[in-house]
């Protein structure tokens, strides 16, 4: 198996996952659990794919995707933050209602190409240069943006003003609602700036990556960024590492399958994603990690001022 | 003008929640009539379909309450850990690893063993399976802290490409053609029909009703449970092991999606095959939640729900996307949701800044 081209799959691989789970990352920092990450996935994709086979255009159909996310994430913010529902099961329920959704609207395009190739399957020139050349400068750019979003997110946590205050919404929004700042107006921005991150990731998947649209197509790539955020412990940086080891796992299980060099059956390597996760989750779960590594102190609790 | 939320004092009848719940499902079956009609379908004609799919006839009902029997159960487990305010996710995980051992047992008993011996068989390696599936959640909580609901969700998927294995590869009925089946389970593990196309299977959701009910009202361990749940300081000085609670009551929890693994394969599908469940599992998270964590509305509930199910093929016969019936699904959870939280404060339309 080439090394390189391994690397260059996990690359790809890693990509939608970042997305997605860099959004839940801006929307638990908040302090609000988006168990709907599934359902937006899919509704980015589906958006996505539809928008671009309409307009003809890559970049608009992923900006469209990201405006769907949001949008989407705007009823998830309506009902956990202003009516305060239960997070775990308002969010169960947008994750079922953006399966729905998705399958509903996307019926009409099972089965369709695009009408231009995605940008991955252009060729590149800069492709022929060994090693660092295949690994990072045959990517396509939503791939560049995906890493500059994570460190622009990095920053912005640690280095600036707003970010401070984002800190603190998840860890004591009373805190922010005494200095006069509106927890509710800022939960809802964020809630909808990670769907719209979510929602790329979605979108990476039909339009660029596949690209086509197939009903449930993100495959549970959802639940697996929302373990990544965990596993990260809520810091950017180990988010892009989580992403990567998936992607590198989920490049190797696609290239041992593709090339017949599998040694076990296809189920056990799919199983590969999930296993992985639960030996990571176990291995950031040891207790002294844990003691340094904690969520948000109101994440998933609702905001009641009369509460405060 | 913004919306203000404020805590209502006096407690919330009985009475009202219903008629909260009940204007939530309307909105609910509003807003997917709204979708419907986007789909150039008549919503009333389409409603009157799903309603004569799940209710209709008396052939109609009877396979909704045999489809009530895998939800039914799965959401007792679902609510029973919850009791420990334990989310178990996992339910589909469970019930599929039940089946597969249940499988397992009915496949190999010899093919004259009586119904009496080899029905607790199959039944028990269903109950025993679930119970493991859920049990290696429990241990990872216990022994390393990780989270339930994500291990319990990954817990799915491997079981689900287990499954999957074994029908496609080593189970794979020769007879079967290219059908991912394994081959049937001994005839005398097979539960046929009792009354109609009704099948035992009702009888053993009361059953497990009546046991949560018992659970609840009448013994120490259900007491433990909610204490741990509800107040783990108060449980800890009480000397209630959190381990032994997580374990026990995981293991329960797994053991009634177990149960109806192995009761779907019994009376339903006679195979393991990946069709044996078609989301029964997470269908009983909502269901569990509907139902406010009781064992009787519950069973209501799910048969409720299984009507809908057993109406949405209907649907699709005459030609109405099925992804509809799981618009509607999702659609009625958050309304009724949010009639219910909607009880505990008064809404009021307030101008101008906040105080």
């Amino acid at each position: 198996m080439n090394i390189e081209l391994l690397f260059a799959a996990a690359i790809v691989s890693a990509t939608p996952i970042l997305f997605a789970a860099l959004g839940q990352l801006l929307t638990e920092r908040a302090g609000v659990l988006n168990l709907g990450i599934e359902g937006t996935m899919l509704v980015g994709a589906v958006c996505g794919f539809v928008m671009t086979f309409a307009l003809g255009s890559t970049a608009m159909g992923l900006v469209g995707a990201a405006i769907c996310g949001g949008l989407f994430s705007a009823a998830f913010a309506f009902c956990v933050v202003t009516l305060r529902l239960d997070q775990v099961v308002t969010g169960l329920a947008f994750s079922i209602l953006g399966s729905g959704l998705s399958a509903f609207v996307g019926q009409a395009y099972v089965g369709k190409a695009l009408p231009m190739r995605g940008p991955a399957d252009a060729p590149s020139t800069i492709a022929g240069i060994p090693g660092l050349g295949v690994i990072i400068f045959n990517q396509d750019a939503m791939v560049f943006l995906a890493f500059a979003i994570a460190g622009l997110i990095t920053f912005y946590l640690y280095k600036t003003r707003p970010g401070l205050i984002l800190r603190t919404l998840g860890e004591s929004p009373e805190t922010l609602d005494s200095l006069g700042i509106t927890v509710v107006g800022l939960r809802y921005a964020y809630i909808i700036a990670g769907g719209a991150l979510i929602a790329l990731g979605g979108a990476y998947l039909s339009v660029i990556n596949t690209p086509t649209w197939v009903e449930n197509m993100t495959a549970g790539r959802g639940w697996i960024a929302l373990a990544i955020v965990i596993f990260a412990s809520w810091r950017p940086g180990w988010v892009v590492f989580g992403a990567l080891l998936f992607g590198l796992v989920d490049a190797y299980r696609f290239r041992a399958q593709a090339s017949g060099q599998a040694f076990i059956d296809p189920h056990f390597l799919n199983m590969l994603p999930y296993l992985t996760t639960l030996i990571v989750l176990i291995v950031m779960s040891r207790p002294g990690l844990r003691a340094r590594l904690r969520a948000p102190a109101a994440l998933g609790i609702p905001y009641d001022r009369e509460k405060r | 003008m913004r919306l203000r939320l404020e805590p209502r004092l006096e407690t919330v009848k009985p009475l009202e929640v219903m008629a909260r719940v009940a204007i939530g499902a309307m909105l609910a079956l509003v807003l997917g009539g709204l979708v419907i009609a986007l789909s150039g379908h008549d919503p009333l004609t389409s409603y009157a379909a799903l309603i004569r799919g799940g209710f209709g006839s008396r052939a109609a009902f009877e396979g909704t309450l045999n489809k009530a029997v895998p939800i039914g159960l799965c959401a007792l487990g679902i609510a029973i850990a919850a009791r420990a305010r334990l989310v178990n996710i996992g339910a589909e995980g469970q019930l599929f690893f039940g089946a597969f051992a249940a499988t397992a047992v009915g496949l190999a008993l010899p093919e004259n063993t009586p119904s009496l011996i080899a029905l607790p068989c199959v039944i028990g390696a269903g109950i025993l399976a679930g119970a493991f599936w859920a049990a290696l959640a429990a241990i990872l909580k216990v022994a390393f802290g990780v989270n339930e609901i994500l291990s319990t969700l990954m817990l799915n998927y491997i079981c689900l490409l287990w499954v999957g294995y074994l029908v496609r590869g080593p189970w794979a009925d020769p007879l079967a053609y290219s059908f991912p089946y394994s081959p049937p389970i001994l005839d005398n593990a097979q539960m046929g029909p009792l009354l109609g196309s009704l099948n035992g299977g009702l009888l053993i959701l009361a059953a497990a009703a009546l046991f949560v009910w018992i659970v609840d009202y009448g013994t120490r361990w259900g007491y433990e449970l909610r204490v741990s749940g509800d107040a783990p300081l108060a449980a800890r000085y009480g000397g209630i092991s959190a381990a032994a609670v997580t374990l026990s009551v995981l293991c329960v929890s797994g053991a009634l999606a177990g149960l109806a693994g192995a009761v779907e394969l019994s009376t339903s599908t006679g195979r393991l095959q990946l069709g044996l469940s078609p989301g029964y599992g997470f269908m009983a998270i909502l269901v569990a939640w509907l139902g406010g964590g009781r064992a009787l509305p519950i069973v209501l509930v799910s048969i409720l729900y299984a009507g809908l199910l057993n109406g949405g093929f209907s649907l699709q016969v005459s030609r109405i996307p099925s992804s509809i019936s799981t618009i509607l699904q999702a659609l009625l959870l958050i309304m009724v949701l949010a009639g219910v939280t909607l009880g505990r404060y008064r809404i009021r339309l307030v101008r101008g800044a906040p105080a």
